[in-house]
């Protein structure tokens, strides 16, 4: 009997201690610390845009400092006494941001609340409501004033000075040194007694680099006819090869030697980018021109026309607005004209009151650019509340 | 000897091609493994891309690039691509340069693939987007009108995906992988326009045009050539999201030995022409 | 060997290519011809497809009419090819410029010029930490100097003489040494290129690297 009450009574003890709740008797490990929610939730109708937006704002929870928390869950519901199932999650950001925007905002000017859960991967903890908040659209973004500033006065500038050059008034540009080159190598030819060659770049007519580079051919076609230089023009484009056709007539006319022009100078050579590179190639090597004058837009054609003109032994001088191939002209040719120098070039040259009042345009909204450089730097390191007007001047929201 | 290197300036072009080919092809054969540092402005697309939420807002990625340029850009996508499946991440892809098209299709597959992915809900592809820029200020407006199908021809709202993207609010990021300037288009119509957050990967010739935009956090972060790729895969396989480095961390020992010799030879070709021009000087 | 008859085709046309090394020849023509002549058939298919079906087939065929009148617009540019009503071509040309830069002038001011001077412009916080290679001093003065200098040399309103003159030459330094870095990263892409072909003849045709 006895031993019957002793064998019940440790059954009974190991059914206690086998059905107790674990981590009460056991003792296995000591209890998760609860996970500290964010607080400080704010909630406010996203300013400057069409509506249905409000953004949320909070403080980051204690324990993402020490790595706990992997984002937060933001909820959103018409009531701060909602059932948990009427919280409709509407976005996460992952730790270290303390907003969100709810972009997704049911309707304009109905009162909406917030409240923000700090998770992990086993627990989250839920901050307290937000402040009420409606959103509501804006007709106008206050945020962008700064740019629509600055686009009015680019344009205004831009307009006033084309205006100018059309009224004949003389604008100044400086000569551009490049530009001294292209007489003499001019000249060159003319002594050696061999062709100039021109490559009008690759483009189409719509490319400014092309209308630059047909503004410069004009001037060396007027000088190739007064020393009466022969002048060798193949195209790839089929509008680019009559404009070009009829800017060397013109310029010989001009100089009062309309029997001079050759009409075969200006000639078609191939659609095809390499098929044309290889083609002018083939001219470089049999007619061994004096001069390569390589302007307008160019490609990945631009280092093997370079450099088989450089082995010929002539006088090269490019300019495109290729940044990308700028580096192989400038290391295969004598002298390159850099980026906008291009179009300062076919400026200077033409007087062509468009491209002149554009030019000074650009100068001068440079200018500006370099003023606000200047001033924002000096003015800054005078005072903080200065450099965060001057950012704040700056920022587009 | 001056002799000699007076000659090194002139030296025949096919000598330097057989040159370029031994130094590319050694390391390739013998496997040669080089160690190389990752660039802050791909562990920052990294870092970005890694805090994205698994299953939350996907990451759009545009395949804006031709064949001529896929060998280094291909591996970014893969990268990239792995690193979001391993994560759960869902990606959209799309193609706004003509022959990225069938591109994009093939690594999208071959990835999804890999990972077990299905079209549709894990991710979705909608192929070649004419228009350029139009498409990009569309996203912003419309996501639906911008891609109303997929490249499998499965109109928009069948795509349980998509069913929670309406514009750029519901994009995570863009990234724009191209040989040309479409991520610079995404800056100004999607980045600047509309606030989403753009990231590239860019052939190492556009690579260096971004650096501004870098500096300024309008670009997240930018994996720029061949190495911006293997940088990549060397930081996901550090993670552990993948197994193996793939075919741009294979081919960085290449790249280096290719390179000391073309800095060898500039080196070379410079003396050659200070001496030569010395000697010509002399008669 | 790789025994796909498709990685042979593109492992034989990389080789036609390659033959141009040595000189213009008759294989590389045909190479170049053929992908010049696939490329226009593949852009035919798929503009057809994505252009001319979705924008203008299809909405017409569900008769939404308004599609028309962009329609009509857009045809304005074939009047290129009648001399007469030539003029009219202006018509379109106008209506897509106006709309481009109204749309990229302020966003282009933005992006391009309010934000960059703002990333340009030197601060004090960058005094405590002056090495750093993102937002150190010595980096933030570098690209001060080198902006500062480099819009001086592409300023044409005024003679370079004075400080202008010194300026501009401390530009163009900047501008060279930005083309030197352009030059080293387009030796890695097109040595990159080299590398993938060469991964891909000896790897996938000829398995010679595992």
């Amino acid at each position: 009997m006895r031993r019957m009450l002793t064998g019940l009574i440790l059954l009974g003890t190991a059914t206690v201690l086998l059905s107790a709740p674990p981590g009460t008797d056991r003792a296995a490990g000591p209890e998760p610390v609860p996970l500290n929610p964010p607080c400080g939730v704010q909630a406010f109708d996203k300013p400057n845009d069409a509506g249905q937006a409000i953004t949320i704002q909070w403080q980051a929870s204690p324990d993402e400092a020490s790595g706990l928390v992997e984002g937060y869950e933001v909820f959103r519901a018409e009531s701060p006494e909602a059932p948990e199932s009427l919280w409709v999650r509407v976005g996460y950001v992952p730790y270290g941001f303390t907003s969100y925007e709810d972009q997704d905002v049911p309707r304009n000017g109905v009162d909406y609340y917030y409240l923000v859960r700090s998770k992990n991967q086993t627990q989250s903890a839920a901050s307290g409501f937000s402040n009420p908040a409606r959103s509501s659209e804006q007709w106008f973004n206050t945020m962008r004033i700064n740019a629509l500033v600055g686009s009015i006065l680019f344009v205004i500038i831009v307009v006033y000075f084309i205006s100018m050059a059309k009224r004949g008034q003389h604008l100044f540009v400086r000569r551009i040194a490049g530009l001294t080159a292209v007489e003499e190598a001019v000249g060159r030819a003319t002594e050696m007694g061999r062709p100039i060659l021109y490559v009008p770049g690759l483009s189409s007519i719509t490319d400014v680099a092309t209308i630059a580079a047909l503004n410069i051919l004009g001037q060396v076609a007027k000088k190739t006819a007064e020393y009466d230089t022969p002048l060798l023009v193949p195209n790839r484009d089929p509008v680019v090869f009559t404009v070009a056709q009829e800017i060397v007539k013109e310029a010989y006319s001009e100089i009062g030697r309309p029997d001079a022009y050759n009409h075969d100078s200006v000639f078609y050579l191939t659609d095809s980018q390499m098929g044309y590179a290889s083609g002018v190639d083939g001219i470089m090597s049999r007619e061994k021109p004096a001069t390569n004058f390589f302007m307008g837009m160019f490609w990945a054609e631009s280092l093997i026309l370079a450099e088989t003109g450089a082995a010929t032994g002539a006088i090269q001088i490019a300019g495109t607005d290729a940044v990308h191939q700028l580096p192989f002209f400038i290391t295969a040719c004598d002298y390159t004209l850099i980026g906008e120098e291009l179009y300062a070039a076919s400026a200077y040259l033409s007087r062509e009151p468009m491209l002149l009042g554009t030019l000074k345009g650009q100068d001068w909204s440079k200018a500006v650019i370099y003023l606000l450089l200047l001033l924002g730097v000096g003015l800054s390191f005078l005072s903080p509340g200065i450099r965060e007007f001057i950012l704040n001047l700056l920022t587009v929201g | 000897m001056i002799k000699f290197l007076s000659r090194l300036g002139k030296m025949d072009r096919r000598i330097v091609f057989i040159l370029l080919l031994a130094a590319i092809l050694i390391p390739l054969l013998f496997s040669i493994r080089q160690r190389f540092y990752v660039d802050e402005a791909t562990r920052r697309l990294y870092d970005y891309v890694d805090r994205i939420e698994p299953n939350g807002r996907p990451l759009l990625i545009s395949f804006d690039y031709d064949p001529q340029v896929a060998a280094e850009l291909d591996p970014m996508a893969r990268a990239v691509l792995r690193h979001c499946f391993a994560r759960g991440v869902r990606v959209i892809g799309m193609s706004l340069a003509p022959q990225g098209d069938a591109i994009g299709e093939a690594i999208v597959t071959q990835v999804a693939r890999e990972f077990g992915k299905k079209s549709g809900v894990d991710y979705s592809y909608f192929g070649f987007r004419p228009g350029g820029t139009i498409i990009m200020l569309q996203m912003g407006v419309n996501a639906k009108r911008a891609l109303p199908l997929d490249y499998y021809q499965v109109p928009y709202d069948s795509l349980p995906m998509m069913q929670n993207v309406h514009n750029y609010d519901d994009i995570a990021m863009v990234l724009s992988l191209a040989g040309s300037t479409y991520p610079y288009s995404w800056i100004i119509f999607a980045g600047t326009k509309f606030r989403v957050k753009v990231g590239a990967g860019q052939t190492a010739v556009m690579a260096p045009d971004n650096y501004p935009f870098l500096q300024t956090g309008q670009l997240v972060g930018q994996m720029g050539g061949m190495k911006g790729g293997a940088e990549y895969e060397q930081l996901i396989c550090d993670a552990g999201y993948y197994h193996k480095p793939d075919v741009a961390s294979k081919a960085m020992s290449a790249i280096a030995y290719s390179h000391l010799l073309i800095i060898l030879l500039i080196v070379l070709g410079n003396v050659g022409y200070f001496v030569s021009r010395r000697l010509e000087g002399r008669k | 060997m790789s025994t796909n008859i498709w990685v042979w085709i593109a492992a034989l046309l990389s080789l036609c290519i390659f033959s141009y090394l040595y000189k213009d020849n008759p294989a590389f023509r045909f190479a170049e011809h053929l992908f010049t002549g696939l490329s226009v058939g593949y852009l035919i298919v798929l503009y057809w497809n994505n252009y001319a079906l979705p924008y203008i087939i299809t909405p017409l065929a569900d008769k939404r009419w308004i599609t028309l009148i962009p329609m009509l617009i857009g045809m304005m540019y074939l009047f290129r090819f009648v001399p007469k009503l030539n003029h009219l071509i202006l018509i379109p040309i106008a209506i897509s410029l106006g709309f481009w830069n109204g749309m990229s002038i302020p966003l282009t001011i933005e992006a391009d010029v309010l934000k960059q001077v703002q990333g340009t412009m030197i601060n004090t916080s960058m005094l405590s930490n002056i090495w750093h290679p993102q937002n150190g001093l010595a980096v933030g003065l570098m690209v001060l100097v080198g902006v500062i200098s480099t819009i001086s040399y592409f300023y044409f309103s005024r003679e370079h003489k004075g400080v202008l003159r010194f300026s501009s030459n401390i530009g163009i330094w900047f501008v060279m040494i930005g083309f030197g870095a352009t030059f080293g990263y387009t030796v890695m892409a097109r040595v990159s290129l080299l590398i993938a072909r060469m991964q891909f003849l000896f790897t996938d045709w000829i398995h010679l690297i595992k």
